[in-house]
């Protein structure tokens, strides 16, 4: 969201999603990112950052990954964490989402890293809450921690963003990776191209910037990154797609699909995957495929956040220092 | 004595000055700067939840709001607990009025189907019987349309008008805004602009079909109003209205992803509020009507998807039209007819007015607080002076003084 963020500046004390920001915060978060990695990288991979900062994961929608990532991102950087989920919540005894909300606030943590079914729900307390809010995926609607790591891997591997051709395909309509992934690129100045079928993709998409195909091949040809996202097999029920069986033959990513690429085009998921549903096995386990990648980058990724993050709500209280001197302190301090 | 006060007659469709005799004989302050002096005002769709939801707003409540508002008649939709399908409900609902303001008058509108399941006609000679003088899906609209046309015909055979709500339930589910970019961009579940479509051209099919009094509410797209245009020109017998947030507030406005904003149907593109605000001036639009519905506050804080839709509008009736009337520039003349001489037709008052309605010996003054009553409305026109109503001691008159809530 545009007012989560400071246009053009570093500071931010939420993070609820990508619409509307800018490219030099995306630069200062990746920027940042490059950082985290190299602690990431050293024997002993922990700093002293977030040393007695609280973050609580309130984890309302199943999620493996993006749970674990936050969890050791705020371990390296040393932030006090507690994890939440309906079963062991009071959610699941009837507590609203609100209340449950405000009790843990009670217990003053700093920030909350909330992953909800809702759209909006981020926003939501955010508005309702004195707590710093990082929105782990609500709903369809965005996912913008996802989004900065699919940069960050495209311009380790591309070494740049603008002007790169990525396509972006499968549902779109019910992603909020792609949401956010589109609201990023189309912000950094790349070419980005959606594809699916056109039960899947939503009208009005072409408004965020990016051109809509509904055959996966001539959206393909001549791209530098080739996004596919999780078919999510619950939805076969809705009439959006016949069976996997033909999801593959005509929107899956195959060695022949693949080939109209550009010659150096990286593959990228957001996992999980299916393998043979939406992308061929030969090409998840292949060369050009950055999907393991995205995972270890989404760990520096979410400590830049956070750390950014946590450092707006310092300098609330007037104990902020600048953003390149904290970074030179996170590097001093391993 | 204000020179600016007008004295608004939406049945003769004039507008003129109030003066110190007019203030007088209605029983008014001479002195208070009135900015209007208008008919009381017929609200045609207002959700009341006495009985079964009580907790939300009794019935004396809204009574209350009404007298905030202006609004001397009140239809109530039937979709209480038990629904309004016989006529105890009825009574009880008409003469809830009473337990909370003088000369307000609420006429409960009979649920169309028992229950308002869609499965079996109600006893609409009974419920005519019992006062009512229309019939409605209570905003479940019908889905087979079979059934429409039987409930169409029985209607017809005891004159009376049926409200229903021009939707298709399988491309609206679960919607929450518009399909087209906005419902993109902010990730909301949209629905297409051919749900409410396709119930206007099935509703007028079957007006033609069975040459029943067809009411529908609430239109809130520019294609529900070209549809509304398609039928009549086809001959179809069909009426229609739309409510106040979908003047005001637009789907722009849920990018805060806040429940107060939760209506259903969600609300529509800037365009199409003003093609609303055009079918208002031009008479395309029968009536406007608040749509009031009270939920609580616990109801509204929380997730968006699971938000309860309404806004409780009644009492701020007047604050609304005033800012509709300024930010889409509709004559409020034409606002109040949309909300007098429309609604009053439809329910067979057409000489609704000073001598219809409301009674005499209402309190000169009913200022009230709005303390206890639902508050589940959006911030609206922070520039916007708050009118309050003042009600005449003669006929229904009131007048609208220009004072701050």
């Amino acid at each position: 969201m545009m007012q989560s963020l400071k246009k053009g500046g570093g500071s931010f004390r939420h993070l609820l999603g990508l619409d509307g920001v800018p490219v030099e915060t995306i630069e200062l978060i990746l920027d940042q990112a490059v950082h985290m990695k190299d602690i990431m990288a050293r024997p002993f991979k922990k700093v002293p950052a977030m040393r007695g900062t609280t973050v609580v994961n309130f984890f309302v929608e199943p999620s493996t990954r993006t749970r674990t990532s936050f969890s050791l991102a705020e371990k390296h950087l040393s932030a006090d964490t507690v994890s939440f989920s309906p079963s062991t919540s009071s959610l699941s005894k009837g507590e609203t989402l609100l209340d449950t909300a405000r009790n843990l606030e009670a217990m003053q943590p700093d920030i909350l890293v909330i992953r909800h079914h809702a759209t909006g729900a981020p926003h939501f307390l955010a508005r309702a809450l004195n707590c710093s809010v990082v929105n782990a995926g609500d709903g369809i609607h965005e996912h913008p921690t996802q989004a900065l790591l699919d940069l960050f891997t495209i311009r380790e591997n591309k070494g740049k963003l603008a002007g790169l051709k990525v396509v972006i395909a499968g549902d779109i309509a019910h992603s909020r990776v792609a949401r956010s992934g589109i609201f990023g690129m189309v912000s950094c100045g790349m070419d980005v191209r959606v594809a699916g079928p056109r039960t899947m993709l939503p009208k009005g998409i072409e408004s965020l910037g990016v051109k809509v195909f509904d055959r996966l091949e001539p959206a393909v040809e001549g791209t530098d990154v080739v996004m596919m996202l999780r078919i999510q097999r619950e939805r076969l029920g809705e009439a959006l797609f016949p069976s996997a069986r033909e999801y593959f033959r005509f929107f899956g990513l195959t060695p022949d699909v693949l080939a109209l690429a550009d010659k150096d085009a990286i593959v990228m998921h957001p996992g999980p995957i299916n393998r043979c549903v939406e992308i061929d096995h030969d090409i998840a386990d292949g060369p050009r495929s950055v999907i393991l990648d995205q995972v270890t980058n989404g760990i520096a990724v979410r400590m830049a956040v956070l750390h950014l993050v946590n450092q707006a709500r310092l300098e609330a209280l007037g104990l902020g220092v600048s953003v390149t001197a904290q970074a030179k302190t996170t590097e001093e301090g391993s | 004595m204000s020179d600016s006060g007008l004295l608004l007659d939406p049945f003769k469709g004039t507008t003129g000055k109030i003066s110190s005799g007019l203030c007088s004989e209605l029983g008014l302050d001479a002195e208070t700067p009135f900015r209007y002096v208008v008919p009381s005002l017929v609200d045609l769709v207002a959700f009341p939840q006495e009985p079964g939801n009580e907790h939300r707003e009794t019935l004396a409540d809204l009574a209350r709001a009404a007298q905030l508002g202006g609004v001397g008649l009140v239809g109530l939709m039937p979709d209480v607990i038990p629904v309004a399908d016989h006529d105890g409900v009825i009574r009880t609902l008409r003469d809830g009025a009473k337990t909370g303001a003088t000369g307000i008058e609420f006429i409960p509108h009979g649920a169309l189907s028992v229950g308002l399941l869609h499965e079996d006609i109600a006893p609409m000679g009974e419920l005519k019987a019992a006062g009512v003088r229309m019939v409605t899906d209570g905003g479940r609209p019908i889905q087979n349309t079979g059934f429409m046309r039987r409930i169409l015909e029985y209607a017809r055979n005891f004159e009376l008008p049926v409200l229903m709500r021009p939707m298709d339930s399988y491309l609206s589910a679960g919607g929450l805004a518009p399909e087209g970019p906005a419902a993109t961009r902010y990730g909301l579940p949209p629905i297409p602009d051919a749900s409410e479509r396709l119930g206007v051209l099935r509703a007028g099919e079957m007006a033609l079909l069975t040459d029943a009094d067809v009411v529908l509410f609430p239109i809130v797209t520019e294609q529900g109003l070209d549809a509304l245009e398609a039928v009549r020109s086809r001959g179809a017998r069909v009426r229609a209205g739309t409510a106040l947030p979908y003047l005001i507030w637009n789907v722009h406005h849920m990018q805060s992803y806040d429940g107060l904003y939760r209506v259903d149907p969600p609300l529509s593109r800037p365009s199409d509020v003003q093609a609303l605000a055009q079918a208002v001036r031009n008479g395309t639009l029968d009536f406007v009507a608040s749509g009031h519905r009270a939920v609580n506050a616990s109801e509204k804080e929380t997730e968006l998807p699971i938000a309860e839709p309404g806004m409780a509008s009644l009492a701020h009736l007047w604050s609304l039209l005033q800012q509709i009337s300024a930010e889409q520039e509709i004559p409020v003349l034409d606002l109040v007819k949309c909300m007098t001489v429309g609604p009053a037709q439809i329910l067979g008052l057409d000489s609704w007015g000073p001598q219809v309605g409301v009674v005499d010996g209402i309190p000169p003054e009913i200022v009230g607080e709005l303390q206890g009553m639902a508050r589940n409305m959006p911030d609206f026109g922070v520039d916007t002076q708050r009118l309050s109503v003042q009600w005449g001691s003669s006929g229904s008159s009131i007048a609208i003084m220009g004072a701050a809530l």
